[in-house]
């Protein structure tokens, strides 16, 4: 569980996190997502103490990190891909971080298989390809078997079998009743691997919300049908937003592709097409993001609770 | 997967000991580590190889060029000025490792892993500088040792060998903890500029640079002579000089330098206020 209260960080006169109160959950994975320079990392550095918050107070299972005992078995943190030690190899890097905890070669050689670094073990960190160093960062968290994680852009240049393999592991770490924390700007791995959104822009935020509300908040998902007789297709479905497209095909808002194609047998209506649009967690975010000022106003979406 | 791990011991939790193991790993597996450790022993021995094969000539009276008789005082500082004068080369490799041994971390992001693992942040930084003092000390006393050994057969043969007695082993004993003082000294400032470059060209500033630049201007302000002494460098060779017979600190040309115990005390003073900069520093700013 963490909790951040009124969290802020100034850097001089700018301001990279304003004001920002939200909650990480146990047993889900908790997405935050936002541009560059939203305040997503600077966040995580807060939450780890990294940072120093210029005012306001993040807790992690009810205390300050740095009041914990045992931080790494607390919090795994993977902040950016390479806060390594270009000169050292992955094995080392991995003993003299557990080290610190009195935590020895078994468990390092396990997190290692499980990493899948075992064979590049002994080869030094510079040598290392970003997907690689990703994995070592993942390795190094994992080490305290801690109770939350916390993970920064963890997909960031792992090939498609990594990435498969990070949204496998996350979603089971969460599964175990972990508290996971991972940033991406990247909305279709959100949509794929988290639970709950906090959506950041210019340091606040924006939503705070279940992935299906974000989603749903922006307009509901779409659906994209070609059919001969699209005059019957509208009296089959009276609740539909019908937007006809460039290429002949229609655009449906407000419903799912269940229902339209159940609709259409019930109607006898011909379909030549029909497919669940499935960008629209992005489309969502774009909204979110492009006029936070109007958000605001409107309230379209579910918002963080104290905003 | 995870959930039940046994290879992790019941109770594992953040501790100095941990911090110092910790340390020790990361400073044996760098291979920089090595090299500019070998590079201070085999210059070390060389130099002692150099000036022992060349005592005889301390024992000449520079004014009339004669041979003067081997005194216990002339063999003590032949013997002496050949097995520590490695130290000169020594101080610049500790103090750059000092540097790099914090500095590197900052350059690769590895002070984000190492702070995050012990975010009180101070012990992380006392661990290290244990694990410095340590392995900088155990070589100067290393290397003073082999440049004793490796220059016994050449002053023993020009008649000027000092047997290794309560003194010399103290002097000895001065030269491996100022090396270690050194080291401290660049781990301070290292902390406290985050940058190689900048960590060691104050570093070469305060231990050759300053002193020679005081000296310059000794020639015209009279006081400034007054103040080298207590430079580090300065206090750092007294620390392994022998003092004379009644105690009274020694001249060496026009300088006077400090007794060794008064010395040891200055050169401290000057590793402890880097120190004390560089863990402000660490626990003022944010990582």
């Amino acid at each position: 569980m963490i909790e951040a209260t009124a969290l802020t960080k100034r850097y001089g006169s700018r301001t990279a996190v304003d004001n920002v109160d939200f909650t990480v959950r146990p047993g889900t994975v908790t997405g935050f997502l936002g541009p560059n320079g939203a305040g997503k990392s600077t966040t995580m550095r807060m939450i780890v103490g990294l940072d120093k918050p210029s005012a306001g107070s993040v807790t992690v299972n009810g205390k300050a990190y740095r009041e914990h005992r045992a931080p790494m078995r607390e919090v795994g943190v993977l902040l950016d891909a390479k806060a390594v030690h270009t000169g050292r190899s992955a094995y080392k890097h991995l003993l003299a971080m557990g080290a610190t905890h009195g935590i020895g070669r078994a468990r390092v050689q396990e997190v290692m298989e499980l990493t899948g670094l075992a064979s590049v073990a002994r080869k030094r960190v510079g040598g290392f390809s970003l997907g690689m160093g990703q994995r070592l960062g993942i390795a190094a968290a994992l080490l305290g078997d801690p109770a939350t994680l916390i993970l920064d852009e963890p997909v960031n240049g792992l090939d498609p079998e990594g990435v498969q393999w990070v949204r496998k592991l996350v979603r089971h770490l969460a599964a175990e009743g972990r508290t996971v924390l991972l940033s991406s700007h990247l909305m279709s791995e959100m949509a794929q691997t988290a639970d709950h959104i906090i959506v950041l822009g210019r340091g606040r935020v924006l939503a705070d919300a279940p992935v299906s509300d974000i989603i749903a908040g922006a307009g509901g998902s779409t659906v994209r049908v070609r059919t001969p007789r699209p005059e019957l297709l509208a009296q089959a479905l009276p609740d539909a937003q019908q937007t006809p497209l460039s290429d002949g095909a229609i655009s449906l808002n407000g419903v799912t592709a269940e229902q339209v194609g159940e609709a259409a047998a019930v109607h006898g209506v011909v379909l030549h097409e029909l497919t669940p649009v499935a960008s629209s967690l992005e489309e969502a975010y774009m909204a979110l993001t492009q006029d936070e000022v109007e958000y605001r106003a409107g309230g379209a979406v579910p918002v963080g609770g104290t905003r | 997967m995870t959930a039940t791990s046994v290879s992790i011991p019941r109770g594992a939790r953040l501790s100095f000991g941990g911090l110092v193991r910790s340390e020790w790993i990361k400073f044996t597996s760098l291979r920089s580590t090595y090299w500019s450790s070998g590079i201070i022993l085999v210059l070390w021995v060389l130099l002692a190889l150099l000036l022992s094969s060349v005592a005889n000539f301390s024992a000449i009276d520079p004014m009339t060029g004669e041979d003067l008789p081997a005194t216990d005082e002339l063999r003590q500082s032949a013997t002496m000025s050949a097995v520590t004068s490695g130290v000169m080369f020594g101080m610049l490799v500790a103090g750059i490792q000092g540097v790099l041994s914090i500095s590197g971390e900052y350059s690769t992001g590895m002070i984000k892993s190492s702070l995050a693992a012990a975010p009180g942040r101070l012990g992380m930084y006392a661990a290290k500088g244990v694990v410095t003092f340590v392995w900088m000390f155990l070589l100067g006393a290393v290397s003073v040792l082999a440049a004793y050994l490796v220059a016994m057969p050449f002053l023993s043969a020009d008649d000027m060998l000092a047997p290794l007695g309560a003194e010399e082993l103290v002097a000895m004993l001065g030269a491996a903890t100022f090396l270690g003082f050194v080291g401290l000294f660049g781990l301070g400032i290292g902390t406290l500029v985050r940058s190689g470059a900048g960590g060691i060209a104050i570093v070469v500033g305060v231990l050759m640079v300053l002193p020679m630049a005081l000296g310059i201007f000794s020639i015209w302000i009279e006081w400034i002579s007054d103040v080298i002494p207590y430079m580090f460098d300065s206090a750092g060779n007294a620390m392994m000089t022998i003092p004379g017979g009644d105690g009274t600190p020694t001249p060496t040309g026009m300088m006077t330098t400090l007794e060794p115990g008064m010395a040891a005390l200055v050169a401290l003073a000057w590793t402890a206020a880097s120190l004390l900069l560089g863990a402000l520093a660490l626990k003022g700013r944010d990582a």
